[in-house]
């Protein structure tokens, strides 16, 4: 029990500091990607952390600038954390079915995959998909 | 049989904002978890179950020990350019 309480307090102070700094802004001195400072390749994640903090300020458009995948992903993933939570408080056992829908996860697995490299050719239009203002 | 639970949202969780690209590894695993269980296959399924799950787990503490060591690299390169500024 002890740890859930430990994760619930880092989630609620990540949360106040990328809502309070912006990572876009380099002397705020957020940690940079290992991968990205070793080959310069942009990979799926690449600029969440500048789209998370747009989202927590209701930028949505900038933050599809820096990474549209967080954006569209974000309430797929909030929904199914906002299901098992009111499972766990009702005791119900609610499922959606897309979630462990096997097409739906292959095409995810799939869209990731073109999403990477795409963001990665350095040409217009595929060059909107990589991190930018 | 409970259908094992196939850790996509975590996985994608992990690969969108750990930067690090072992959560696709675990995007790979847990998409062929239902396929695996709907074959009927459910030792399958819990190994791909299992393997999903352990890559979530490499990408989370990777993302985890990065962040950690940069906030320690920072603070301690702040200390050396205080003292420097005496």
């Amino acid at each position: 029990m002890w740890y859930k309480i430990l994760i619930a307090i880092a989630l609620v102070l990540a949360v106040a500091t990328y809502f309070q700094f912006d990572p876009a802004i380099t002397t705020n001195n957020f940690p940079k990607c290992p991968l990205y400072s070793f080959t310069n390749l942009y990979c799926t994640g690449c600029g969440s952390q500048r789209a998370f903090h747009q989202i927590l300020h209701g930028n949505f458009i900038q933050a599809t600038h820096y990474n549209v995948m967080a954006v569209i992903f974000l309430p797929y993933i909030l929904l199914k954390y906002l299901i098992d939570l009111g499972n766990y408080l009702f005791n119900k056992n609610i499922n959606l079915s897309f979630y462990s829908n096997r097409k739906v996860n292959l095409s995810i697995l799939v869209v990731f995959i073109i999403f990477t490299v795409l963001r990665n050719i350095p040409i217009y239009p595929f060059n909107l998909l990589a991190p930018h203002k | 049989m409970n259908k094992p639970k196939n850790y996509m949202v975590e996985s994608i969780l992990v690969t969108l904002f750990c930067c690090l690209p072992l959560g696709i590894v675990g995007i790979i695993n847990a998409s062929k978890v239902d396929a695996a269980a709907a074959a009927g296959n459910d030792a399958e399924a819990q190994r791909l179950s299992a393997e999903a799950y352990k890559w979530v787990k490499y990408g989370f503490f990777a993302g985890l020990v990065v962040g950690v060591l940069y906030l320690v690299f920072m603070f301690v390169l702040g200390g050396v350019a205080m003292m420097g500024n005496r």
